[in-house]
């Protein structure tokens, strides 16, 4: 009997519910050799912006214990250079396309998704309201603030009509009441966790390892957090979940489902082996086999006690 | 380049703290240029997390060496694995130095290869290539670097004392001349090698036609960068920095260049020095 891995997220099949998260991969041409045969279900774009954006001062990645702490600060060229030079490169992979969009205000995320609207090769906006490493016209990012969630979500809403996924910060007191914002302004999925804010420092030279002080973490460390995190959202809120944080291995992306993700998304894992999808894919299908279970939806959201 | 399961030849101390890695890899050593690099996986758990970087120090057909420092966690753990032992390895990767057919400047004659400490790595690499193109007929290769012309390769070796030096006699080998600085002063020049560089150019060395090429600690890189531009000589240098993807995609490993942070996985690890801006 075969194995179902197919899962939706809106109005997006994916053949399997395992993506590449946001910013962990390359553009180039070896790159996508490199993961043709991973069978990612989707791949989630690097974030744009309207403009180009020069990113932070390095040094900007961090390694920490099963971690690592990056301020990269969303270096990328803007959305026009994105579409004519790196989006046709990525359909080459022929499968569904993921844009992660971010801005300072909450109009930038209104015009950008109207610029994608129309664009055929784009399946889907994440929308990133919550990288760590820049700065907006909040005094926090807007994935701490249930009104700016809600308003960035509701900007995008209404500017397309491409299935739309917010992707949150675990920064926040209450993950499950800003979830509840994004799903009201009309979000139809969420990506659970971007990045903790964290720091090293070096003590010789008595300043901080980043060259921005701060950045994110991210990588094995966070899985547990990130874990409870899917786990509280996936109580309250009737929407698809995109589990990522530490997801390193078949086991890893396993606990996500029964903690309620409809798939999982691959970050630092990809630096670690960017073939290491494949792993998890097939590591998800060998469990499957072996628990006599044809469809991965007789895992989600399913712990016994 | 090739993501790849590599078996360990072997894996030697040739220096304190210093070993030599030799792994089998047809793959990668017929597609490597000098100034590329591995980014190895040391070990299969999570902790340290990320690959490491090696520049490449010799090829064979067959066969692949890096030449490498214990710095920490992830070095000391790669200078304990086996021969038989498999690794996981990408490379070749990012841009080497321009070698001479591919320089669009008038025919060099002199190159002047630095390193320091253990920057010896990919520039031994790059003078085996050096001396072949040197050692080209006339006939077969492009007349400007038949064995008439009067390409000089000069090596600039240096380190903190006579036990660290490294690969001095696989340079003798390729090299015109090789110049030793130790910090100590036990052997050659004492002091640092860019003092004993500056020395060299203000006195013997004609600047004319002459490239740079150099590997080592930063501060050195960023001494070179000054001494290239007030002898008006072309430099290269490779650089180095906390690489995690190590293939383009994370933007992590940036440094500021006159044209915006470019990546030393991608664009680099080999720069023209008067484009980068240190901060």
């Amino acid at each position: 009997m075969g194995i179902d891995l197919a899962v939706e997220i809106g109005n997006l099949k994916l053949k399997t519910p395992v993506l590449v998260a946001s910013g962990t991969f390359g553009y180039e041409d070896d790159y996508v050799e490199l993961i043709k045969e991973n069978r990612l279900g989707a791949l989630v774009t690097k974030t744009i912006t309207l403009k180009p954006c020069q990113g932070n001062s390095p040094p900007r990645v961090i390694e920490t214990p099963s971690g690592m702490l990056n301020s990269i600060g969303l270096q990328n060229e803007g959305v026009e250079i994105f579409l004519e030079k790196k989006l046709p490169l990525l359909s080459q992979l022929q499968i569904p396309i993921i844009v992660s969009i971010a801005g300072e205000r909450i109009e930038d995320y209104g015009l950008l998704a109207k610029r994608l609207d129309k664009v055929k090769e784009i399946s889907a906006l994440e929308i990133n309201i919550s990288c760590p490493n820049i700065e907006s016209e909040a005094e926090c990012l807007f994935a701490q603030d249930f009104y700016l969630t809600y308003g960035v979500v509701k900007a995008v809403r209404e500017s397309t009509d491409k299935t739309i996924i917010a992707k949150l910060s675990p920064n926040v007191t209450d993950i499950v009441s800003i979830a509840q914002a994004a799903f009201d302004a009309g979000a139809e999925a969420l990506s659970l966790v971007n990045t903790f804010f964290g720091m090293a420092i070096d003590i010789e030279k008595r300043k901080s390892k980043l060259g921005s002080i701060y950045g994110g973490l991210s990588g094995p460390a966070i899985k547990p957090i990130a874990l409870y995190m899917v786990y509280k959202v996936a109580q309250a809120v009737k929407l698809p979940l995109i589990g990522m944080g530490g997801v390193v291995s078949s086991q890893d992306a396993l606990e996500f489902f029964m903690a309620g993700a409809t798939c999982v998304a691959i970050g630092t894992g990809n630096f670690i082996n960017p073939r290491i999808a494949r792993e998890v894919v097939k590591g998800i299908e060998e469990y499957l086999k072996k628990n006599k279970l044809t469809s991965i939806k007789e895992l989600i959201g399913r712990l016994g006690n | 380049m090739v993501q790849i399961k590599a078996e360990i030849i072997s894996n030697s101390e040739v220096a304190p703290e210093h070993f030599k890695l030799i792994l089998e890899s047809p793959e990668i050593a017929q597609e490597a240029n000098p100034g590329q690099f591995l980014h190895i996986r040391v070990h299969e758990g999570f902790n340290p997390l990320l690959r490491r970087p090696f520049s490449i120090y010799r090829v064979s057909s067959n066969q692949i060496e890096i030449l490498y420092k214990i710095r920490g966690k992830g070095t000391e753990i790669l200078s304990g694995r086996t021969p038989g032992e498999i690794l996981d390895v990408i490379g070749p990767l990012g841009k080497g130095f321009p070698l001479p057919e591919q320089q669009n400047t008038q025919a060099p004659v002199t190159y002047l290869l630095v390193a320091g400490g253990v920057g010896v790595a990919p520039l031994l690499f790059l003078a085996e290539r050096l001396r072949e193109v040197k050692n080209l007929p006339a006939e077969s290769g492009s007349r400007k670097f038949g064995k008439k012309s009067k390409i000089k390769i000069i090596l600039l070796l240096g380190a903190k004392s006579k036990d660290y030096l490294l690969s001095e006699k696989e340079f003798k080998d390729l090299c015109d001349e090789v110049k030793v600085a130790t910090e100590d002063g036990s052997l050659g020049f004492k002091g640092l090698i860019t003092d004993l560089l500056r020395d060299l150019l203000n006195t013997e060395y004609s600047l004319l036609n002459t490239i740079l090429y150099a590997a080592g600690p930063i501060f050195m890189l960023q001494e070179i960068k000054k001494i290239a531009n007030i002898f008006k000589i072309l430099a290269f240098g490779s650089l180095e920095e906390n690489i995690a993807c190590g293939l383009g995609g994370c933007w992590g490993c940036v440094v500021k260049t006159v044209q915006g942070y470019k990546r030393i996985c991608k664009e680099g690890p080999v720069f023209n020095l008067e484009e980068v801006l240190w901060e």
